[in-house]
């Protein structure tokens, strides 16, 4: 009897008794959908993770930062008071440009930044809104802008402290009125708190709205009235600020080289700056965090979210299984007498076997694939609504976002398996019973 | 071996066998408790090939019991039963069913086809069992339900088919694998005499023009008339014929 036959039959059956059939099914299709539905969340979220990690600096970017040794226990964190960050223990832009002349060889970019506020820029040209950012060599790398004139902002300037500044291909042609090059031209920024800030320009970027990405983004707003970035030397930014030696920088980026193993370049790094400032320092350390374990750590939350469903969806498959069977037992019962005719007619008890194996299979199969359309749905849905909370309330990291719904591929593959699994193991004792019936008590079964 | 084929027809003439070949069948129920009861006590049949054998008897004189030991859908407690010189008492369950599947056709007194499943589907039913191709089984249940007249209605299911049609797809499907007998019982008995007597028609066509041996049980005495020879069960034993 050629297997395409017991198909048939199986969907017959199925469809004689729609409602019996989807409500055996229901436990199948929870447990299924309800995996397909997590895995579809985690997988996308994990690609979104790397995707949008590839855009901003690939696995390679990472952050210093200075950390106080915090108490271990209850009674010490009543005791506990943040101790004071001395001259020594801060961080210098020295100690960073120091840490890059040792690292040459492996690290690509060290950047710092001080956001100086917004100043509102105007000529008789036009007026332009800037927000002021001081900012180390390696702008470029960090916020991955393109410069269509001029250079950027060099260590040179920050040792010499240069007023000098970069700006955005919008502002030149917004705020300065001018086609041509402004390399050189004077700029003055009144701020309101640390006065006008005059730097020449050395050179002009292209302004790319998901680059920094704020409400300037929204598409409503007209290219004349975007607010773009004025990059100025770090140390300029920082005396302008009033900021000295005592006061420290907070944290870093740190990119490293293309070639490099960036686990052992945060490694040497966090040896580095231990083993120069803080190697009897009781209170600080120096902490390295880098994109590559932050996502080992959203990977074990979500392996460990998607063993907790798949123990659920388990339970679930099991007790479906067990409606399956029951309902494949009522099936055999209710059929007896075409059993009987059946095996009058010359069926062996294999036939009959497979025929009741086959229809347990696809029932059960038929709820997983449900399931995979419901959880598949779920997914996308859940995947979709959770980027555009990050748009919503994560606006300035919203344009690094490169949103990836992608469904776990071996999930699907193992839930249909599971499906398949489940049909055999809970249909096949009801199955074995109809072929086992003996034909004239079938045939004469009221 | 194939006893419907040339080759078992005359394996059988020479050693001198009947088709059916029964000796001192027994049939009890119950065995060994209390209420062991006995129905057939000792029954020796013979049917040769091409024979049109009738069996009446009163309500509960052990026929069909007999009938379904015959059609090897059950097994006597004691006795020999050969089937084209084959000692069908000696068979496993599996190849009882290849024998019901290829030598038997049984036409029951409910029909008993196949619910939600087509006329012609119900008919290539046996074939599927044994194995053959769609083509082959479609060919030949299309012209064993035009030869019962039931060309027209192939596509139809049982429910929507009248008594009388039913039996004829009934016959058509028990014909299918051009099996050594058909075994009916009581073909009629849920048919008003008009529709009996179109289904006995089919019956005396196929001894008649296709020399199939058939075994008939009826309780009507006129239709057993119609047969070459008529077999008296009263009890659970052979009283005449
Ligand atoms: N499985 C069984 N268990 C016990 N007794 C049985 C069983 N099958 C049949 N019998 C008994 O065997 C006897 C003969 O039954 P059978 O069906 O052969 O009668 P029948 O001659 O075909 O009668 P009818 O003409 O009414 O069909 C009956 O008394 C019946 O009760
Ligand atoms: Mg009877």
């Amino acid at each position: 009897m050629p297997f395409i036959e017991n198909i048939r039959l199986a969907f017959r059956a199925i469809r004689v008794n729609k409602l019996r059939s989807f409500l055996t099914m229901l436990g199948i299709i929870i447990g299924i959908s309800s995996v397909i539905t997590i895995t579809t969340i985690g997988n996308s979220l994990q690609k979104t993770i790397a995707s949008t990690m590839n855009e901003l600096a690939g696995n390679n970017l990472m952050y210093g930062m200075v950390q106080p040794y915090y108490p271990e226990t209850d009674e010490e964190w009543d005791a506990w008071e943040m101790p004071e960050l001395t001259e020594n223990d801060a961080l210098t832009y020295d100690k960073l440009i120091a840490y890059k002349k040792a690292f040459a060889d492996r690290v690509k970019a060290v950047f710092v930044e001080r956001d100086m506020g917004t100043a509102v820029y105007e000529t008789k040209a036009g007026k332009s809104n800037v927000s002021l950012k001081g900012a180390s060599a390696g702008f470029t790398d960090i916020y991955k802008v393109k410069m269509i004139a001029g250079r950027s902002i060099s260590d040179e300037d920050n040792e010499k402290k240069a007023p000098v500044c970069v700006v955005s291909d919008l502002f030149v042609k917004y705020a300065m009125g001018l086609e041509e090059n402004p390399i050189g031209k004077k700029v003055v920024f009144p701020t309101g708190e640390y006065g006008s800030v005059t730097a020449y320009i050395v050179g002009v970027y292209h302004y790319e709205a998901k680059v920094f990405n704020d409400v300037s983004s929204n598409k409503s707003i007209p290219e004349k009235n975007i607010q773009t970035v004025v990059a100025l030397p770090f140390t300029y930014v920082w005396d302008l600020m009033g900021f000295d030696e005592t006061d420290g920088i907070d944290f870093f980026n740190i990119v490293a080289g293309e070639q490099a193993d960036a686990v052992a370049v945060k490694n040497e790094t966090v040896a580095y700056f231990d083993k120069m400032y803080y190697a009897d320092n009781e209170n600080f350390h120096f902490e390295c965090q880098d994109m590559a374990s932050q996502m080992g750590i959203i990977n074990n939350v979500l392996l460990v979210l998607t063993l907790a469903v798949s123990v659920i969806a388990g339970i679930s498959l099991i007790v479906g299984g067990v409606g399956v069977m029951n309902i494949m037992l009522i099936s055999v019962m209710e059929r007896t007498r075409e059993i009987g005719v059946r095996k009058a007619l010359g069926a062996k008890n294999s036939h009959i076997r497979a025929q009741f194996l086959v229809e347990s299979i696809i029932l059960c199969l038929l709820g997983g694939v449900i399931g995979i359309a419901i959880g598949l749905f779920n997914g996308v849905i859940l995947s979709n609504v959770a980027s555009s909370l990050v748009s919503m309330y994560a606006a300035d990291v919203a344009g690094y976002l490169v949103v990836t719904v992608r469904p776990s591929i071996p999930a699907i593959l193992i839930s249909v398996g599971f499906s398949v699994a489940t049909g055999i193991a809970f249909g096949y004792y009801p199955a074995n019973r109809a072929a086992k019936l003996e034909p004239i008590d079938a045939l004469r079964y009221e | 071996m194939d006893g419907s084929t040339t080759e078992g027809k005359i394996e059988n003439k020479i050693n001198n066998c009947s088709l059916i070949r029964m000796r001192h069948i027994v049939k009890r129920y119950y065995i060994g408790q209390p209420n062991e009861l006995e129905i057939l006590h000792g029954i020796d049949l013979d049917v040769e090939d091409g024979e049109f054998v009738s069996i009446v008897g009163e309500s509960g004189s052990g026929k069909s019991t007999l009938m379904n030991m015959i059609g090897a859908l059950d097994r006597p407690t004691e006795g020999e039963y050969f089937l084209e010189g084959e000692d069908v008492g000696s068979l496993s369950d599996e190849e009882l069913s290849e024998i019901r599947n290829r030598k038997i056709g049984f036409v029951f007194q409910n029909f008993c086809l196949i619910s939600r499943t087509s006329a012609i589907e119900n008919v290539e039913l046996p074939m599927l069992y044994a194995g053959i191709g769609k083509r082959e089984r479609r060919r030949r249940a299309t012209e064993l339900l035009e030869m019962v007249g039931m060309g027209e209605r192939a596509d139809h299911n049982p429910n929507e088919l009248s008594g009388g049609q039913k039996q004829r797809v009934a016959i058509a499907r028990a014909m299918i694998n051009d099996p050594a007998i058909i075994l009916a019982d009581e073909p009629t008995g849920a048919l008003d005499s008009k529709t009996g007597r179109m289904v006995m028609d089919i019956f005396h066509e196929l001894h008649d023009k296709q020399k199939k041996t058939i075994v008939l049980i009826t309780h009507s005495r006129e239709l057993a008339r119609e047969t070459e020879r008529m077999i008296t069960i009263a009890d659970g034993e052979i009283v005449d014929g």
